[in-house]
């Protein structure tokens, strides 16, 4: 921590380091999910424990403008933020940092500590996220009425849906294009696991929850939590954005659903 | 009416459920279990509150209240954000089927069917972040005051 004698000798270029660190701290957490007042806040710790006197910073969902003061010099900072994800593993260890600062930090000593942080592998492999998730979704199958064997379809086309959105999402193609078309390959594979039992002459029970449970890995769960708690907060502008976003993608899902229903002529009501 | 197996059933499924979207979010390991037991939690008690006769929706409420104020104990011997039990703990209370159905059934023509959906997912997600925010402000005073 810098004490008030110090400040005088601050320079420019000295806050130009300081809100690099700030600003990455901002955009690797709103990178993993977290509501704006998080941001803001650990924001805010990251550059009262390098010496600022304060900061002002406006988080959105899609970019962040901040701005530090400290005695007679200010700087301002604005970033763009895209690819968001949700990472909790990642959040967790970025809050964590802010909230353990290392006594007197330098930016670059933060700089290091959060290269680390993200270069962190993933916490779990490709493959288990891929195997749980399809139980879970397997699992909603049979909470919303479903039989087991409409849990069985709904978690093969669910596994292999994920999959696809997971190799589309290395490929950053745009996240509206992914979840339709995931939608659409989640759905179609549990039509033909259908078609296959009556084929077999065994029916599902209820081939309705199989095949909306099976694009339930695309509900946009976490946005909607977070888009209310900034909306709590009166954040409108992120809470406003967030919403927008959640209800893209409900619908990109919905979209997805209906192409296949078109085709078919199978409908889940 | 109570039915015991009912409920075993939705405890055993909420669990796997939260479960699997523990993992697709990233949680910490050291966290995972706890996580999948607060949203097997929440939705078991809204489940018995819904049998007991109370609305869906007030049921929601109270499993999401019950999940926000449970995910602080967690959170604060963890050292781990709140954001991360809240969100996980409702997933299994999340309307995605019915949010779904309301593109499905405007384009079958059915208007009323529609907006009888939005207005049942609407409900639900509104009782889901009313009773996280009420947890929020109760239990967190930087978010209850300015």
């Amino acid at each position: 921590m810098t004490r008030p004698a110090e400040r005088h000798q601050l320079t420019v270029q000295d806050l130009v380091e300081i809100m690099q660190v700030v600003m990455r701290v901002g955009v690797l957490m709103l990178q993993s999910g977290t509501v704006s007042f998080r941001v803001e806040q650990a924001m805010q710790r990251v550059a009262l424990g390098l010496g600022m006197e304060r900061l002002d910073a406006y988080v959105t969902l899609t970019g962040i403008t901040a701005s530090i003061h400290c005695g007679h010099l200010h700087y301002t900072q604005i970033a763009r933020v895209k690819r968001l994800g949700v990472d909790m593993n990642r959040l967790g260890a970025v809050e964590y940092l802010t909230l353990h600062l290392p006594t007197a930090a330098t930016p670059a000593q933060l700089c290091t500590l959060l290269d680390k942080i993200e270069q962190t592998p993933p916490a779990y492999p490709v493959w288990m996220v891929q195997l749980a998730v399809a139980i879970a979704c397997g699992a909603f199958a049979i909470l919303s009425g479903g039989s087991g064997i409409d849990g069985l379809a709904a978690c093969l086309s669910a596994g292999l849906g994920l999959g696809l959105r997971q190799r589309l999402q290395q490929r950053r193609l745009n996240p509206i294009a992914v979840t339709i078309v995931c939608a659409a390959v989640a759905t179609s594979i549990c039509y033909l696991i259908g078609q296959g039992l009556v084929l077999l002459r065994l029916p599902a029970l209820l081939p309705q929850a199989s095949f909306s449970a099976a694009v339930l890995f695309q509900v946009p769960g976490m946005l909607l939590v977070t888009a209310s708690l900034d909306l709590v907060r009166l954040d409108l502008v992120s809470g406003m954005a967030r919403v927008a976003y959640a209800l893209i993608q409900l619908f990109s899902v919905a979209i997805g659903m209906l192409i296949v229903m078109g085709m078919t002529g199978f409908s889940i009501l | 009416m109570l039915s015991a197996t009912a409920l075993l059933q939705d405890a055993l499924l909420s669990f796997i459920g939260t479960f699997g979207f523990a993992l697709l979010y990233q949680v910490p390991r050291k966290a995972l279990w706890l996580c999948a037991a607060i949203g097997m939690g929440g939705y078991v008690l809204r489940s018995l509150l819904h049998q007991l006769g109370l609305d869906l929706d007030i049921a929601t409420f109270c499993g999401a209240l019950f999940v926000g104020l449970v995910g602080t104990i967690p959170a604060q011997r963890l050292q781990l954000p709140l954001v991360l039990f809240a969100i996980t703990g409702i997933i299994c209370m999340v309307p995605g089927i019915p949010a779904f159905k309301v593109l499905v059934y405007f384009e079958h023509g059915d208007i009323l069917g529609g907006l009888g959906s939005a207005i049942e997912a609407g409900f639900a997600v509104v009782a889901l972040v009313s009773g996280i925010g009420a947890a929020r402000i109760l239990t967190d005073s930087e978010w209850g005051f300015e």
